[in-house]
């Protein structure tokens, strides 16, 4: 027998979306068993419901947010919400429950089985942009530089101030294949837009220049009596090899 | 000569220096120029040796008057040879900075005629970038012992990071393998550079807009295992070095042979990674767990145990201050606990002023129990005492024992070395070894 809480609700991917399934939930005392994104559900014996967008609900919660328990808890949940982490609505969905409940001191219970999962989250999402700042490669395409990253989670907001305060002068296209988006940055301006292909011209000769004396240099740095391919991998994890130059062939 | 076997000349003559962090500075980007710094560093590749590849580490010349016979670019040593214009240099450092492949430069050099010559090429190249190109990226660069102070404070305002490569753990051992350089030439620039930074500071908190003198600090040094000293004098000469000069960061390099010298190991030594290992670890404990070198090593135990990392043998050797109370220790007791670190230590302060934590809130929070687990008292658990032999083994590092197919890795520890080459196979020396270094540690429980 199905309860009346074995529901899946089913929203439409927006961060609004979602704060209207915390609206619903907590108007309907209801705990649903997931929350998925309409587009994306399969068949399910479970019953499902589907939450409807609205913008003013959506805004009552937002507001919510940080004045009942505080901005640590709002930056928390925009940062989970742009992982891809399984079922990271859920889990927002409860921390936010556990916050009504207890207020400020929600980002302080790190040992909560509510919250140590929301933390681990937000974790892996700071971490990828950390290291994408490090793997991320541009080619020179004509004084316009370009780049491609596959990464897990949304990570292109994050990456976008680094770069564009970086690269101030420069103009760049960041293009994340994964997540069929792109920053795009010039005279001072940056902007992130849907793009579902983008195909690198080829490379100039003075580009492949570059690419070879970095490979050689990559190449020549390391010492072959302490070579240590697990601790290479260890930091460098596989995934984003296919991004930087001098790691494709080794794929 | 070509662009491409330069950078590979110099590159090669370069990696054996240990630096390759970008941090400690912190330094926006202003929207014009090139370049930022963001104070925890950032790696930009991996090596195939596992390391951090954060800055494009070259020499600026490999060519040297001096004959420091650990070192493959010793004058005796036939060696191809090559030096960057500083044009060059500035201008691969830029393309490359443009790409991403780096953080910045790491600059250092052989002695080219003389050392305030090789001093004056350098400064060239950080001139170049610093003026010209408006590079705002991280740059390290050493010094040249023996170089005048004023170039070295020139030096010390365009670079981020200065360091004196100490070199060798001891005066006797660099008279004996480093005859040209004096501990003297080392230890002057460096308390000049401690000087300078100090007066930076308080220059900075008068007027803002002060030149910075190397923002990042001072690092240096040293090789391990190409002389006698014992780790606990290296542990000492660390913590001394953080102390008077306020390094950032005390570098250790296992011996790499390079030489056939009667003054140095064997060519076909390993290089002792283990120890090396073990080195850092120790000095993770000086920096951020508040141990002193004399609590991690006393006047009877000269060398940091293989098996088992320094601070986990500190708990073994001092059972009597546990179990620690996770719930009401202080911030340093907690740093004392093996398999809590820094991170979950300052989680649990936090956590725990919500409600007492029990042991799946301290799984949680990131604790890892198997080792906590014989060390901790929390809500609903008391660590029972008398488990020794299951306690040394929860806290025996893996990694000293590794054998992969079939084979000792090279971090193995160098008794197992020993017994492999006595004709034993890998794997039986291995449960040997340890089965051994398990009695031992149990004894001294
Ligand atoms: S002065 Fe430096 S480069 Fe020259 S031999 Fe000595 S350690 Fe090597």
């Amino acid at each position: 027998m199905l309860g009346k809480n074995d529901v899946i609700y089913l929203y439409d991917g927006s961060m609004e979306g979602l704060l209207c399934c915390v609206f619903t939930a907590v108007a309907e005392k209801e705990m649903p068993v997931d929350i998925w994104v309409e587009e994306e559900a399969s068949p399910t014996l479970f019953d499902t419901k589907a939450i409807y967008t609205d913008p003013q609900r959506a805004k009552r919660v937002a507001v919510s947010i940080p004045k009942k328990m505080g901005e640590c808890a709002k930056e928390l949940v925009e940062h989970v919400f742009f992982t891809s982490v399984e079922q990271k609505e859920l889990k927002i969905l409860r921390f936010l429950l556990l916050g009504y409940q207890h207020g400020t001191s929600v980002c302080k219970m790190l040992g909560h089985p509510d919250v140590a999962p929301m933390i681990d989250a937000e974790k892996a999402l700071l971490n990828e942009t950390h290291l994408l700042k490090g793997f991320l490669r541009f080619s020179d395409y004509g004084g316009t530089l370009g780049a491609v990253i596959g990464p897990k989670h949304y990570v292109l907001p994050f990456l976008a101030h680094h770069f564009c305060t970086r690269f101030g002068k420069e103009t760049f296209m960041i293009w994340d294949k994964t997540h069929k988006a792109a920053l795009y940055w010039k005279d001072g301006k940056a902007e992130i837009f849907d793009m579902q292909q983008f195909t690198p011209p080829n490379p100039s000769a003075g580009e492949q220049q570059y690419r070879a004396l970095w490979k050689r240099f990559y190449n020549t740095i390391a010492i072959s009596e302490r070579e240590n391919l697990n601790c290479r991998r260890t930091h460098c994890p596989k995934r984003y090899w296919a991004y930087m130059h001098e790691m494709q062939d080794l794929l | 000569m070509e662009l491409m076997r330069k950078l590979e000349i110099l590159a090669d003559s370069a990696k054996y220096d240990v630096a390759c962090t970008s941090s400690g500075a912190d330094r926006k980007g202003n929207g014009t120029d090139l370049g930022s710094c963001s104070a925890s560093g950032i790696c930009h590749a991996f090596s195939a040796d596992g390391r951090c590849i954060s800055l494009l580490k070259v020499l600026l010349s490999n060519v040297c008057i001096y004959d420091c016979s650990y070192c493959i670019n010793r004058k005796s040593n036939d060696l191809p040879r090559a030096a960057f214009t500083p044009r060059e240099l500035a201008d691969l450092t830029i393309e490359f900075y443009r790409r991403n492949y780096i953080e910045g430069l790491f600059l250092s050099s052989a002695v080219l005629r003389d050392p305030d010559y090789t001093m004056e090429q350098m400064i060239r190249v950080l001139e170049l970038l610093r003026g010209e190109y408006r590079f705002r990226g991280y740059i390290h660069a050493k010094t040249i012992p023996g170089a005048d102070p004023l170039l070295v404070q020139k030096m010390g305002l365009l670079a981020d990071r200065l360091s004196v490569n100490i070199e060798l753990p001891s005066e006797q051992s660099l008279k004996l393998l480093a005859p040209d350089k004096g501990k003297t030439a080392i230890l002057r620039p460096m308390k000049q550079i401690a000087g300078a930074v100090l007066q930076n500071k308080q220059e900075l908190v008068q007027y803002r807009h002060a030149p910075r003198f190397a923002p990042a600090g001072q690092s240096t040094q040293m090789i391990v295992g190409a002389s006698p000293e014992t780790d606990r004098h290296i542990v000492q000469l660390a913590e001394g070095l953080y102390q008077k000069y306020s390094l950032k960061r005390v570098f250790f390099s296992a011996y790499i042979p390079v030489a056939q010298d009667s003054r140095l190991p064997a060519l076909d030594t390993p290089p002792p990674l283990l120890r090396e290992h073990r080195l850092y670890q120790a000095d993770w404990l000086l920096r951020f767990y508040r141990f002193s070198a004399q609590e991690i090593l006393d006047e009877d135990t000269p060398n940091l145990n293989p098996y088992v990392d320094p601070k986990c043998n500190w708990a073994i050797h001092h059972m009597e201050r546990f179990p620690v109370d996770v719930n009401k220790a202080d911030y340093a007791d907690l740093l004392r606990i093996p398999g809590v670190g820094p991170k979950s230590a300052k989680r649990i302060v936090t956590a725990r002023k919500s409600g007492a934590l029990d042991l799946d809130a301290l799984k949680r929070i990131g604790v890892v129990l198997k080792r906590a687990q014989y060390f901790i008292q929390c809500k609903g658990y008391h660590c029972t005492g008398n488990a020794g032999e299951q306690v040394v083994r929860a806290l025996l590092d893996p990694a000293a024992f590794s054998v992969g197919n079939e084979q000792l890795s090279f971090f193995a520890a160098p008794d197992l070395h020993r017994l492999v080459q006595q004709g034993t196979t890998a794997i039986k020396a291995a449960q040997e070894v340890q089965e051994e270094a398990v009695r031992c540690l149990v004894k001294t429980m």
